[in-house]
């Protein structure tokens, strides 16, 4: 007979075998439930040739699980927890996703209760061969009586939420694999130790991931979080974190930097990890790793266009592999880099402020899933901005293929953490690509100028008289002419470049009885019409600037005013604000006053009518002699200036000539116009601007509105310094600015002309740039102005075009007593605001016009190629300098342009970053290497070529001499 | 209540008339009624008349929470109210044949034709968007209603402007009053017009069925069959609308095509001129 043995379950087992609980039914009935499981000792683990585990038929686990990752070299499986499956689900499924899977039994079924779908999937992903998960019943497994003591059929703790008791299973699950492991594989001896695999507990969950990492569970998370604002306020207070803008490099879209006060240099977030989501302009907390993890910026250019161009707009995102096999770029470490280069290195913790905006751009034609014109479904597209320095936008929109070759505008939403592209709807389309109206808007929008037309509200607040307005005539009680002088009878007159219709100032000079000369300059009286709390006033605060295009003016006020009722026209009266001084003939000032004025402009110079005004000797008025009088002092104050160390920077002026015709060049690079008169109404300028900042000072020590120019840190001039010395010898001196004008002057090549103004140009860059700022805020040893070597300074002198000497003039006119400082202008905090979105506009209006030069010089070079090509002439080519070094590449500077591009190189090439030098092997005419440094003579040839993706014309430069190198 | 049908003697006297190629207000067989336009002081408020018909359009606009399904696209919704002012046929409260047809043609031929750029109309994605309202309201009905409230829709939405929003960080939202910053009107790919005509049997065995142009309120009401088409000046066909009446052969509905096509470029041309004329006078921006 059978022998049959009958198992009695030991009662001690009861505990987790029953469950017993009440539950209450939909009808308010409550029923006792009683849940039996049976624990069993046999489920086995699944990894091949386990001792002790009977191996089951089915696929298992390899022995050493994963070898190939670099945190676990002597192996891993992957056990993931349930928020994996829920939100990266197609991480899991992706074949990129290599690594053993324990899948618990728990995380099966909380799966399932969540969502079938995935459940299903995940059923799916099992059966697959190649992915090698194995199913451990962990809800099953009793212990095991010799070999551990833990089991993994966890029982709720009194207090337990369901889902932290599943957490506590899952944990429990990884570490018993763990020792399983190591149990199962002692050493033996005479053997070597064998290696043990590791298993990683993959969760997102924070707190999971905290508990797991207390209990000493390897665990690893799938992406980046962000800290709570609670934790970054107090890490920042601690001075662990610090906050500061993001900058993305655009010439690599995986770096950015910040700049914080704490570091002399920015520093680096390398790495789509560490930027952590983060976008140009955004406002963020950083955290700084320790310092042996400091890297160097990198020297490659990595394209973002051509990077990714494979990445499909429709699939969500991979991280973990894909950014793996990214980022094995070289990246030189340690060696040949010398320490200095090393920056402080960290990542982003946190975002405080977003600052996204529309940005302006192209639909990326290779996202496209069906381009016939008539398909109305709704696609998901790449959206690629302009700017280099943001990454691509992923919109959906059912018009995919109609805004193909136009340029949009897109908006930003939202950038997931399991995104790899931020999100975004589209705003409204600016028209064809290349056409002139949707490239003008483009560029307004892309340096976010406000264009848009003045509302009703603005006309409102201008003289109802509109252009007949006229200055009223003198009277005891009319308002206009309250506290004014009346300047009329003085010759005064105006000196501005040819075409200017908005005169914002005017000058006058005459001799004194008692020897000395009474100098004055005159500006334009805008306060009196633009008056705080005006919506006029509240528009020109937010445009900041005028805004000057190629072919177009931006107005910060109405036209009415600007080139009107405010411009100092000659023959008719304005109303004015005048700083007169009485100077001594060595220009030294005896005394100065500021007064409000009527005058009366006796005649408007371009800069050459006035110095041919001058120079005519058989001219003896009042008016040519107040000139010459203008003129000597000009002089003695620029010597003065010069002295004191002023600096003289070079940056080329392109000037466009649009109505020449098509077939001559309309590109013509001039220097700054070197003329006596440009001279003299700079200087008189200069010298009224720092007059006025004294006086503004002195009365409102907390919130005058000046203007200052910070040092250079020595650190910008590090690298020229080096190349200087290594190439050509000369050292720089950089300790002051009287010191840096003094080795400019020296930096000649006698072989090179053009070498002295390409040291200036780079020197330029080196600089920081000027900034208004509020008085209380900063340090009086901070207020200088490094450039024009002037302790204090401001904007007085262009009311018309610049806000911050709006604000100048009233707290001027208050200074004066010719009336009471409006509120606002009292509080520190109003002030700086207002002067952070004035310097933000000057600094967006500068790139805007230097972007309208290049788009024209972009339509001319284009036009040019084209006759070459038709002429047969060859392509076109320009002498050129290289200014930079890459690995792989090098930034070259035409002067003849004033255009910079970047020649990358497609042959073999050495680098030598320590001398700067790219050595070309076997190229040259006999075969010898061809060495190119920096500041060599290089000759490009210059094309503009339409990208296929988006639709830009891009400058292409290739080298032609000394070599030609073509692909 | 419903006017009474014809009398036999109208009916002959009118198709006496159409014999001979003659039309009761004495217009051409092909001759459209007098356009008359006026502009309320609130910008998408506007007036039409065709004739003796008369319509009043306005547009409004408001910031709402989209669909769920179409997160990026702002609504539009069309509302039309014929009203016994319109004339005695029409009872107050309730919804008439003609109200419903009226409102259905005007949703086919500006929402689903995609007159508007819904897309432009999002402002955060998944939370706001802008909701424009088209209310209809018929002042008098003459004979072509239909036509005169397209050309009234079309005008109001050509002279609407919303005001102007600036979204900070994804988050803020900033409503410009119209007064501070110029309001900015709405994007529309095409503005569609609707033409209307009025088929007659032929009078004899072979003939062709005699066709008119904006048909007038006998002329409507004694029609064989109707057409109305919905184009836009660069000729795309936005609606045809025919239903049942008399059939036509497909040279007719041609040549009723090309007919209309010249119609809408008219159109357009005329209501161009009245829209900037307005804004002239209205200075809504300052340049």
């Amino acid at each position: 007979m059978v022998e049959i043995t009958i198992r009695k379950r030991q009662r001690e087992d009861a505990a987790f075998t029953q469950r017993k609980f009440f539950k209450k039914t939909a009808r308010g009935k409550v029923i006792k439930v009683v849940r039996e499981r049976y624990l069993r000792d046999d489920v086995s683990c699944g990894i091949e040739k386990c001792r002790e585990c009977a191996s089951t038929l089915e696929s298992h686990l390899p022995f050493s699980g994963a070898v190939d990752h670099k945190l676990f070299p002597n192996g891993h499986f992957v056990l993931p927890d349930t928020n994996v499956f829920l939100a990266q689900m197609d991480l899991m499924e992706s074949s990129f996703f290599r690594s053993p899977i324990i899948l618990l039994q728990t995380v099966l079924e909380e799966v399932r209760h969540r969502s079938l779908p995935l459940y299903n999937r995940l059923k799916a992903l099992m059966k697959l061969d190649e992915k090698r998960t194995w199913m451990f019943y962990n809800e099953f497994r009793l212990k095991h009586n010799f070999i551990h003591n833990r089991e993994t059929a966890v029982v709720r703790e009194v207090g337990e939420s369901p889902n932290d008791r599943n957490d506590r299973a899952i944990r429990v699950g990884t570490a018993w694999y763990n020792t399983h492991i190591s149990l199962t594989r002692p050493p033996i001896r005479g053997r070597p130790v064998p290696v043990l695999p590791t298993i990683v507990l993959l969760t997102d969950d924070v707190g999971n991931r905290l508990k797991a990492e207390k209990e000493k569970i390897p665990c690893s998370s799938v992406q980046q979080y962000y800290l709570s604002t609670g934790a970054l306020t107090a890490g920042i207070k601690a001075g662990q974190l610090y906050q500061g803008h993001f900058n993305a490099n655009q010439f690599n879209f995986l770096e950015g930097s910040v700049t914080v006060e704490a570091y002399s240099k920015p520093v680096l977030l390398i790495g789509r990890e560490n930027m952590n989501r983060a976008v140009q302009g955004d406002i963020v907390t950083i955290e700084v790793f320790n310092e042996q993890e400091w890297k160097a910026p990198t020297d490659e250019v990595v394209d973002q266009e051509s990077t990714l161009k494979n990445d499909d707009a429709d699939e969500s995102d991979e991280e973990g592999e894909r950014i793996v096999i990214e980022e094995k770029a070289p990246r030189p470490e340690g060696l040949s880099r010398p320490i200095s280069e090393k920056q402080p290195t960290g990542r982003v913790v946190g975002i405080i402020k977003r600052n996204w905006r529309a940005y302006v751009c192209h639909i990326d034609s290779t996202s496209l899933n069906s381009s016939t014109t008539t398909s109305l479904s709704q696609q998901t597209v790449f959206a690629t901005p302009v700017s280099r320095l943001l990454p691509r936008i992923r919109m959906r929109t059912r018009q995919a293929p109609a805004l193909l070759g136009q340029k949009i505008l897109v908006t930003i939403d939202k950038w997931d953490i399991t995104s790899r592209y931020p999100e975004g709807h589209f705003v409204r389309a600016l028209g064809k690509v290349e056409s002139k109206e949707a490239e003008q808007e483009s560029l307004l929008l892309e340096f976010d100028v406000p264009y848009r037309p003045f509302g009703k509200a603005i006309l409102d607040c201008l003289p109802a008289e509109g252009e007949q307005w006229v200055v009223p005539p003198k009277g005891a009680h009319i308002p206009a002419w309250r506290d004014r002088e009346d300047l009329r009878p003085l010759n005064i007159c105006s000196i501005d470049p040819p075409g200017c219709e908005d005169i914002d100032d005017a000058l006058h000079a005459r001799r004194l009885p008692n020897g000395n000369i009474e100098a004055g300059v005159h500006i334009a009286d805008v306060s009196h019409f633009v008056l705080p709390d005006n919506p006029m006033d509240a528009e020109a605060a937010a445009r900041g600037t005028t805004v000057y295009l190629v072919d177009k003016r931006i107005d910060m006020l109405p036209a009415l005013l600007g080139t009107n009722l405010c411009s100092l026209r000659p023959f008719v009266e304005r109303l004015a604000f005048s700083v007169i001084w009485e100077l001594t003939p060595d220009a030294k000032i005896k005394k100065t006053r500021f007064t409000k004025s009527v005058i009366a402009s006796k005649c408007a110079f371009t800069y050459e009518e006035a110095q041919i005004r001058k120079d005519d000797l058989n001219r003896q008025d009042d008016l040519t002699d107040s000139i010459r009088l203008l003129n000597t002092l000009a002089q003695k104050l620029k010597a003065g200036r010069m002295a004191a160390g002023a600096l003289n920077l070079a940056s080329p002026e392109v000037k466009i000539h649009l109505d020449s015709a098509e077939s001559s060049d309309p590109i013509d690079v001039e220097q700054k116009e070197l003329r006596e008169t440009n001279s003299l109404v700079e200087e008189f300028m200069l010298l009224a601007n720092i007059s006025v900042a004294e006086k503004i000072q002195e009365a409102f020590p907390q919130t005058a509105v000046l203007r200052r120019h910070m040092p250079p840190p020595k650190a910008n001039f590090e690298r020229l310094q080096d190349i200087l010395q290594k190439r050509r010898g000369i050292p720089l001196d950089v300790s002051s600015s009287g010191a840096l004008a003094a080795s400019l002057d020296k930096c000649i090549d006698p072989n090179e002309p053009a070498f002295n103004t390409l040291v200036r140009i780079m020197a330029t860059r080196c600089m920081l740039s000027a900034e208004y700022f509020c008085s209380g805020s900063v340090p009086k040893d901070a207020f200088g102005h490094y450039g024009l070597a002037s302790p204090i300074y401001t904007h007085f002198t262009s009311p018309i075009r610049r806000y911050a000497d709006v604000l100048v003039h009233r707290q001027l006119a208050a200074a004066i007593s010719y009336g009471t400082l409006h509120a606002s202008l009292h509080s520190k905090t109003h002030v700086e605001h207002t002067l952070d979105v004035v310097n933000k506009r000057h600094r967006m209006a500068q790139m805007a016009g230097r972007a309208s030069v290049e788009f024209y010089v972009g339509l001319a070079l284009k036009a040019r190629g084209e006759r070459s090509a038709t002429l047969r002439t060859g392509k076109v080519t320009e002498e050129a300098f290289v200014i930079r070094m890459f690995r792989n590449g090098i930034n070259v500077f035409v002067s003849k342009l004033g255009i910079e591009g970047l020649v990358t190189f497609k042959r073999e090439t050495r680098f030598d970053a320590n001398n700067y030098t790219f050595v070309i092997p076997g190229s040259g005419q006999g075969g010898e290497d061809v060495v190119i440094a920096v500041f060599d003579k290089v000759t490009v040839s210059i094309e503009v070529e339409k990208d296929k993706n988006t639709q830009r014309g891009k400058v292409k430069m290739t080298l032609f001499k000394p070599i030609v190198d073509s692909i | 209540m419903r006017p009474p049908s014809p009398s036999i003697a109208e009916k002959d006297f009118f198709f006496n008339a159409l014999n001979q190629n003659l039309r009761l207000d004495g217009r051409e067989l092909l001759e459209p009624r007098q356009l008359g336009i006026s502009f309320g002081s609130e910008l998408g408020h506007v007036e039409c008349s065709l004739g003796k018909t008369r319509v009043l359009a306005h547009v409004d606009a408001k910031m709402v929470r989209p669909e769920a399904q179409r997160p990026f696209e702002g609504l539009i919704t069309i509302h039309c109210e014929l009203s016994p002012m319109a004339g005695s046929e029409y009872e107050p409260g309730r919804q008439s044949d003609e109200e419903i047809a009226l409102a259905r043609m005007l949703d086919k031929i500006f929402r689903r034709s995609d007159a508007i750029d819904r897309e432009t109309l999002c402002i955060i994605a998944g939370e706001r968007v802008w909701h424009l309202h088209l209310s209809i309201h018929a002042l008098a009905d003459a004979g072509g209603l239909l036509d005169c409230a397209s050309l009234a829709s079309a005008a109001a939405l050509r002279h609407f402007r919303r005001s102007e929003v600036e979204v900070i960080g994804a988050r803020e939202v900033i409503v410009h009053d119209s007064t501070t910053r110029a309001p900015v009107p709405l994007a529309m790919h095409h503005t569609p017009f609707c033409v209307s005509f009025a088929f007659y049997s032929p009078p004899g065995v072979g003939r062709e069925p005699r066709m008119l142009l904006d048909p007038a309120g006998l002329e409507q009401r004694l029609a064989h069959g109707m057409l109305t088409l919905a184009l836009t000046p660069q000729r795309e066909l936005a609606v045809v609308h025919k239903a049942g009446g008399l059939p036509l052969a497909p040279e007719s509905l041609m040549g009723a095509v090309q007919v209309a096509a010249r119609r809408a470029r008219e159109l357009e041309a005329w209501l161009d001129v009245r829209v900037r004329e307005d804004w002239g006078r209205k200075k809504v921006e300052v340049r």
